[in-house]
C-alpha cells in the first residue's frame, strides 16, 4: 500500500474486500496524526463499546504514552490486508492509520453465547450440572476453572482455508504422553481441506480406523468429564462453536465410565459399572442367542421353560430372524422418532407406539410375546451406556450376531465373538491399544473395569499410555 | 517378523496349543491305552514333560534352523492343522451340523484364522487371552460331577502290564504336542525377564494340573468299560449334569472348545508363516492367503473317522520326530559348528 | 457389484434358513416314553406336547412299533404333524420285560445320540403300559409332570435313588455295582401310578426282584446315599401298648469290613425323633432303651434287605466297587454277583438319638 490513496478510496476498497456486507461499518474517525479507519463488524461487536475503547485509546495518544496502543485490549502492528481481513472476520474492531500504516486491533468481541446448562444426552445425577457451550474460550475457561495449574496447555490449530476455523488440543504437560501429543499436532496439520465446521470432521481425519463401528474418541460436552480424563492423560480436542469436546486416546472400557461414577460411593458405583459392563453382553448376545436357541438349539431349555416358549412361538408365520428384524425396526423407528417430535409430543408417540403397536402386534400373531420381550431388553440395555456414540455402536454390531446365529447357531455366535474379539485386538486410538487394560493386560488397571476403586487407593498417578510408543503391544509388566 | 512377548504371554500361548485341540480328546484314549494306572502312567509323564522343558531352556539358543528344517517344520505343521481341522469339524457334524456341507464350516474356521493373521502379530499373540475366561468356566462346570465321581475306581493300582505302560507313555504324547513352539518363540521373549527356574516349574505344574485333573475326573467318573464307548467322555459328563437355567452344558462347553480349537490353528499357522519369513520375506500376504487355502481344501480328504482315528495315532510319531528328534539334532549339529 | 452379490447372497438365508436349523416350532416336545417289548419287536408310547391354539398345551399319546426303540419313534413320528423330539424327555417308562433286555445295548441309541436329555429319569413299571397313560383327576397335573413330581418325591424320601440316564448308564457297566431302578405300580384304590421301590438289576439286566418302599430306603441308607430324608417307623411295645416310634435318620457312618468270604458292615446312624407318644426322652434310660429297641430293628430289616439282594443276586450297595479295589483275590474268584449272592454279608446297625425335637 505503498502509492496514497486518498481515504474515501480506502474506505471503498475495504468495503469491496468483504463485498458491501451489510453488517460491516467502515468510518474515518480523526486521530492525532491524522485521520484513521474504523472497521468491524456491527454483529460481531458491541458499537458502544467500540467508542469508550477508541476514546481511551485517543487520550492515552494524546497523552504521548509510549506504547499507547498495548492495554489489555489492544495491540498495534503494521498493516496488511489479510491481517485486517482476520481481525475484522474474528469479530475485533481494526482501525487502521494509513499515515503510519499501523493496524491497530481492539478486541471486543460480542457473540451470544448460550448458558451452561447441563447437556442433555449426557445427565447425570450427582455431580457438576454445567455443559460445554458454542464458544471455544467459554469452555477452555470451564476447563481452566478446574485445574488451577500452569501444566494445563492450551494449543491452536487453524483449519479450512475456507472456514479458518479454530481446533484447540488441551493436554496437561506433566501427565501427557509426548508422542501422543505429537502424534494429535501431525494429525491435525495433515488435515488438507478447504471447509471445516464441525467437530465431526475432525473425529473423521483423526481416526486411526474409519470403518471399524466402534468410536475411538470420546465424545462429551461435560466439563467434569473432560477434566478426569485430563487427569488421566488424556487429550481433549474442541473446535469453536461446537460444544463437543473429543478425549482421546480412550480405550474400549472408558465408554462405560461416567462422573456419576466418582461422585457416588464405592460400592454403588462399581455395582452399576458392572451392570453397565453386564448390560454390553446382553445388548449384543441376547437376540442373537434367542435366535440359535429357537431355531437349533431348543434343547439347551430347561422342560418347564421349553414349554412356555414352546407356546408362544407354535403360531409365529415368520422365521425367528426376520420375526426379529420387524420388532427391531420397529424399536428403531421409534427411538429416531421420538428424537425427531417436539418434546410436549414425543413420550405421547413413544408409548402409543411401544405400548399400544407393541401389544397389537403380539396379539396379532406376527411376532411372540417373548420376541418382543428379548427386543425390548436388548434396546433398554444398550441404552445405558453412558455414551452416546457407543450406544449407536452397540445398536449396530448385534446385526451381525443376529445373522451369525440365524446361519449357523451357537457356532455362529461363538465365532463372530472370536472375530469381534480380533477387530477390537486390531484397533487403537491415536496408536494406543483399544482393548486395554485387558490387552494389553494390565492387572492392576484391570479391576478399574468392573470396579470403582476408592480414591484414597490411587497412589500412582494413573498414565493411559503404559506402552510408550504404543507401536507394540504387550501383556505383563510394563 | 519381529515382535517381542512378555513371559506370561508365551507361557499362555504354550499352554492354550498343548491343550488347545486335546483337551477334550486326551483323555479317553489315553486311559484306554493306560488302564486303571493312568493317572500313575500320567505323573511320570508329566515328569518327562518337565524334562523335555528343561532341554528346551538349555539349549534354545542354540536352534537356528535353515530352510530346510523349515520346509519340514512347515509340512509338520501344516499337517498338525489339518488333523485338528478335521477333528473338529468330525465332532462338529456329530454333535450339531450333520447337514451343512463340512467345506462351508471348516471354510469359517479358517477365515477367522485368516483375519487374525492378516492381522498384526499381537493381535495373534493375545487372542489367547480371550480363553482365560473359559478355562476357569471350565472347570468351575466340571467340578459340578463331585458327588457323582467313584474313588474306589482309582484302586487297584500297579496293576497295569509293561505294554499298558508303554502304549500310555505314547498317548501321553498327545498332551505335549505345541512344546515344540518353545525352541521357535523362546528367543522372543523379553530378555529382562526370568524363565529358568521357578517360572518354568509354575508353568509345568499348571499345565500338569489342568491335564491330571481332566484325567483324574475321567477316571473317577467312568468304568474303563464305559470309556471304551465314549470318544468324548467329558463332553458326555457336562450333558448329565444339570444347572437350573440352562440345560446341555455339553452344547455350550463344544463351542468353547471349537473356540479353543480356532485359536490353537491360528497360533500354529502363525508359527509356520513365522518360519516362512525367516527366510521368505516378500509376498506376506500372499503366502498367508495361500496357507489358508491349503487348510480350506486338505481337510476334506480326512473327514471319515477311521481317517481322523488314524491321522491322532500318526500324529504322535510326528510329534516324537518334530518335538525331540529334530531340535536335538539340531541343536547339537549348532554346539559342535560353535566348538 | 461385489458388495451387492455379497449382500443379496446373505440375504438368501434369511429367507431360507440354513442347512441345521430346526425350528423350535416344527419340534415336538416328547417328556415322556414308555416302551414295552424284547429283542426284536418293540413299541414305544411317546406322550408329546400338542399346542393346539395360542396359550395352552396339552398332551396325547402316540404308540409306535418296530424292531429297535428308534425305529418305534420313526414310526411314530409318521403319525404326527411335528418332528418328535427326545431332547426334552423327563421320565422314560420301561416294563418289566422291556428291563430283562440288556438295556445298554437296546438304549444304547437313546444313551449317546447327541440330542438326548441325559439326566431324564428311567422307571420301571409293573404291568400293561397302555394304563400308565391315562391322564386321570388324581393327579391334579399333566402327565409327565405327575410322573417327574411323584419321583422327585420319593427321591427326597429316600425310597428312589437319584439316577438318570447318565448314571444309569455308568452303574450298568460298572462290574462292581449293580443298578436299581425306581419300581412303579398302579395302585388299585385310586388307579394312578405309584412309586412302589426299587426294581433289582443284576449284571445288566432286571432280576425280576423288587423292593418296597422300606426296604428300598434301607438300600440307599447302605450306599449311604440318602435323600433328604430317610424315615422309620417302627411300633414299640411298652407295657401292654403299642407306641408307634417315627425316627429321621440324620447321619450316617458305615464301616466295612471285608475278609476272604465274609462281610461285616457296620452303620452308626444318628436319629431325630419325630412321634413318640410315651414321651420321657430326656432321661438317660429311657432313651438308651429306644436306642436299643432301635438298634435291633433296624439291624434286622437291614439284614433281611441283604438277604434278599444276595437272592436276587444284585449287589446295588456297591460292595462290590470296594472289594475290587482292595480285596482282589475276593474279586477274581469269578462274576461278582455270584460271588456276593454267596458271601455271609452281616449288618449291624447301631442307632443313637441325637434329637428329640419337641418331643421330651
Amino acid at each position: 500500500m505503498d502509492d496514497v490513496k486518498s481515504n474515501d478510496s480506502l474506505i471503498l476498497y475495504i468495503q469491496n474486500l468483504f463485498h458491501d456486507s451489510a453488517d460491516l461499518i467502515v468510518r474515518k474517525i480523526s486521530w492525532k496524526d491524522g485521520d484513521g479507519i474504523v472497521c468491524f463488524l456491527s454483529t460481531m461487536t458491541e458499537s458502544s463499546e467500540v467508542n469508550k475503547q477508541i476514546e481511551i485509546l485517543r487520550l492515552r495518544s494524546i497523552a504521548e504514552l509510549p506504547n499507547w496502543a498495548g492495554t489489555a485490549t489492544s495491540s498495534v502492528e503494521a498493516f496488511s490486508v489479510p491481517k485486517l481481513i482476520k481481525t475484522v472476520t474474528n469479530g475485533f474492531v481494526a482501525i487502521f492509520f494509513p499515515a503510519t500504516n499501523l493496524l491497530l486491533t481492539i478486541t471486543i468481541p460480542s457473540f451470544e453465547v448460550r448458558s451452561t446448562t447441563e447437556p442433555n444426552n449426557e445427565i447425570v445425577i450427582r455431580g457438576a450440572h454445567e455443559g460445554f457451550v458454542e464458544s471455544i474460550d467459554k469452555n477452555i475457561s470451564l476447563i481452566r476453572k478446574h485445574l488451577l495449574i500452569s501444566d494445563l496447555v492450551v494449543k491452536d490449530v487453524k483449519l479450512g482455508e475456507d472456514t479458518n476455523t479454530k481446533v484447540t488440543y488441551v493436554f496437561i504437560e506433566s501427565i501427557a504422553d509426548k508422542d501422543v501429543v505429537n502424534e494429535v499436532k501431525s494429525r491435525l496439520e495433515n488435515i488438507d481441506r478447504t471447509k471445516i465446521y464441525s467437530i465431526g470432521q475432525i473425529e473423521d481425519y483423526l481416526e486411526d480406523s474409519l470403518w471399524s463401528p466402534f468410536p475411538q474418541f470420546l465424545n462429551t460436552e461435560r466439563p467434569d468429564r473432560a477434566v478426569a480424563n485430563l487427569l488421566e492423560g488424556k487429550i481433549v480436542l474442541f473446535t469453536d462453536q461446537s460444544p463437543s469436546a473429543l478425549i482421546a486416546p480412550v480405550n474400549f472400557f472408558s465408554f462405560y465410565e461416567t462422573p456419576d461414577d466418582f461422585n457416588g460411593r464405592v460400592i454403588v458405583s462399581s455395582f452399576f459399572r458392572m451392570l453397565r459392563i453386564f448390560s454390553f453382553v446382553i445388548a449384543v448376545f441376547l437376540p442373537a442367542y434367542y435366535i440359535a436357541v429357537v431355531g437349533f438349539h431348543s434343547e439347551v431349555l430347561p422342560y418347564d421353560l421349553s414349554m412356555k416358549v414352546k407356546t408362544a412361538v407354535e403360531f409365529i408365520p415368520y422365521r425367528p430372524i426376520v420375526e426379529a428384524l420387524i420388532v427391531e425396526l420397529f424399536i428403531e423407528v421409534i427411538r429416531e422418532a421420538t428424537i425427531r417430535l417436539p418434546a410436549p409430543i414425543g413420550p405421547t408417540i413413544g408409548i402409543v407406539g411401544g405400548l399400544v403397536i407393541g401389544d397389537a402386534i403380539v396379539n396379532a400373531g406376527l411376532v411372540s410375546n417373548l420376541m418382543v420381550v428379548v427386543v425390548a431388553m436388548t434396546a433398554i440395555s444398550s441404552f445405558v451406556v453412558p455414551s452416546v456414540e457407543m450406544n449407536t455402536t452397540i445398536r449396530i454390531i448385534r446385526f451381525p450376531f443376529m445373522l451369525a446365529a440365524t446361519l449357523f447357531g451357537f457356532f455362529g455366535i461363538a465365532i463372530g465373538t472370536i472375530i469381534l474379539f480380533i477387530h477390537l485386538m486390531n484397533r487403537s486410538s491415536l496408536s494406543q491399544p483399544y482393548l486395554s487394560p485387558v490387552v494389553p493386560f494390565d492387572p492392576s488397571r484391570f479391576k478399574n473395569i468392573f470396579f470403582r476403586i476408592p480414591y484414597f487407593k490411587n497412589h500412582k498417578q494413573q498414565q493411559t499410555f503404559t506402552h510408550g510408543t504404543g507401536r507394540r503391544k504387550r501383556r505383563g509388566r510394563n | 517378523m519381529n515382535f517381542n512377548l512378555s513371559r506370561n504371554q508365551f507361557f499362555l500361548i504354550l499352554f492354550v496349543v498343548q491343550s488347545g485341540s486335546s483337551f477334550f480328546s486326551f483323555p479317553s484314549p489315553f486311559v484306554n491305552a493306560a488302564g486303571r494306572d493312568a493317572w500313575l502312567v500320567f505323573i511320570v509323564a508329566g515328569a518327562l514333560h518337565y524334562m523335555l522343558l528343561l532341554f528346551y531352556e538349555r539349549n534354545y539358543k542354540n536352534f537356528k534352523i535353515g530352510p530346510f528344517v523349515g520346509w519340514l517344520y512347515k509340512i509338520y505343521w501344516l499337517f498338525l492343522t489339518i488333523v485338528y481341522m478335521a477333528y473338529i469339524d468330525y465332532t462338529l457334524a456329530v454333535w450339531g451340523f450333520p447337514e451343512t456341507p463340512q467345506i462351508i464350516v471348516i471354510a469359517v474356521l479358517v477365515t477367522v484364522s485368516l483375519y487374525a493373521n492378516l492381522s498384526r502379530a499381537e493381535t495373534v499373540i493375545n487372542l489367547s487371552v480371550m480363553l482365560i475366561p473359559l478355562i476357569f468356566v471350565f472347570v468351575i462346570f466340571l467340578q459340578f460331577a463331585w458327588k457323582d465321581l467313584v474313588w474306589t475306581n482309582l484302586f487297584p493300582f500297579g496293576e497295569s502290564t509293561g505294554a499298558e505302560w508303554a502304549k500310555g507313555f505314547l498317548k501321553a504324547q498327545i498332551a505335549f504336542i505345541g512344546s515344540e513352539l518353545y525352541v521357535f518363540f523362546r528367543k522372543h521373549v523379553d530378555s529382562k525377564q526370568k524363565i529358568k527356574g521357578r517360572p518354568l516349574f509354575f508353568y509345568q505344574i499348571l499345565w500338569f494340573t489342568f491335564f491330571f485333573f481332566s484325567v483324574l475326573i475321567v477316571i473317577l467318573y467312568y468304568t474303563p468299560r464305559g470309556l471304551e464307548r465314549l470318544p468324548e467322555p467329558l463332553l458326555f459328563l457336562l450333558k448329565a449334569q444339570e444347572v437350573t437355567f440352562v440345560e446341555r452344558l455339553d452344547l455350550f462347553f463344544l463351542y468353547i472348545w471349537t473356540v479353543w480349537t480356532i485359536i490353537t490353528i491360528v497360533i500354529i499357522s502363525f508359527a509356520a508363516l513365522y518360519v516362512h519369513r525367516l527366510h521368505f520375506n516378500e509376498h506376506q500376504k500372499r503366502d498367508t492367503i495361500i496357507w489358508h487355502i491349503f487348510l480350506v481344501l486338505l481337510p476334506l480328504f480326512f473327514l471319515s473317522k477311521g481317517f481322523v482315528e488314524k491321522l491322532n495315532d500318526v500324529i504322535i510319531y510326528l510329534y516324537l520326530v518334530f518335538g525331540l528328534f529334530i531340535p536335538l539334532i539340531v541343536i547339537l549339529m549348532n554346539r559342535r559348528k560353535q566348538k | 457389484m461385489k458388495k451387492i452379490i455379497l449382500i443379496s447372497i446373505v440375504c438368501s438365508f434369511l429367507l431360507v434358513g440354513c442347512w441345521d436349523e430346526r425350528l423350535f416350532k416344527d419340534i415336538t416336545i416328547v417328556p415322556l416314553i414308555a416302551y414295552d417289548g424284547k429283542q426284536g419287536s418293540w413299541t414305544g408310547y411317546f406322550t408329546h406336547a400338542v399346542v393346539a391354539k395360542p396359550d395352552s398345551i396339552s398332551f396325547s399319546t402316540i404308540q409306535g412299533s418296530g424292531v429297535s426303540i428308534e425305529d418305534t419313534r420313526l414310526d411314530a413320528n409318521r403319525k404326527t404333524g411335528e418332528l418328535l423330539d427326545p431332547s426334552q424327555v423327563l421320565v422314560v417308562l420301561l416294563t418289566t420285560e422291556a428291563a430283562k433286555t440288556n438295556p445298554i445295548e437296546t438304549f444304547d441309541i437313546a444313551y449317546r445320540m447327541p440330542r438326548t436329555r441325559l439326566s431324564g429319569r428311567l422307571v420301571v413299571v409293573e404291568g400293561d403300559l397302555a394304563q400308565y397313560h391315562k391322564k386321570t383327576e388324581n393327579m391334579g397335573k399333566e402327565l409327565p409332570d405327575y410322573y417327574e413330581a411323584n419321583l422327585k418325591t420319593a427321591e427326597l424320601d429316600s425310597v428312589i435313588p437319584d439316577i438318570n440316564i447318565q448314571s444309569a448308564a455308568r452303574l450298568l457297566l460298572d462290574e462292581g455295582i449293580d443298578l436299581q431302578l425306581p419300581y412303579m405300580k398302579m395302585s388299585e384304590a385310586t388307579g394312578t401310578p405309584g412309586v412302589e421301590g426299587v426294581a433289582l438289576f443284576s449284571d445288566k439286566v432286571f432280576s425280576g426282584h423288587t423292593l418296597n418302599a422300606k426296604e428300598s430306603t434301607i438300600i440307599q441308607i447302605l450306599k449311604k446315599k440318602p435323600g433328604k430324608s430317610a424315615m422309620f417307623t417302627y411300633k414299640w411295645k411298652k407295657e401292654d401298648k403299642d407306641y408307634p416310634v417315627t425316627v429321621t435318620q440324620n447321619k450316617v457312618k458305615k464301616k466295612w469290613v471285608i475278609t476272604g468270604n465274609s462281610i461285616h458292615a457296620t452303620y452308626k446312624m444318628k436319629f431325630s425323633v419325630n412321634e413318640f407318644a410315651f414321651d420321657h426322652l430326656d432321661k438317660e434310660r429311657s432313651r438308651k432303651e429306644l436306642e436299643d429297641f432301635l438298634s435291633k430293628e433296624l439291624t434286622k430289616d437291614f439284614n433281611d434287605v441283604v438277604k434278599k439282594l444276595q437272592e436276587a443276586k444284585s449287589d446295588p450297595v456297591g460292595f462290590g466297587r470296594t472289594v475290587r479295589a482292595f480285596h482282589p483275590q475276593l474279586w477274581k474268584k469269578g462274576k461278582w454277583q455270584d460271588t456276593f449272592a454267596e458271601l455271609e454279608i452281616n449288618v449291624k446297625v447301631e442307632a443313637e438319638i441325637t434329637r428329640t425335637g419337641i418331643l421330651n
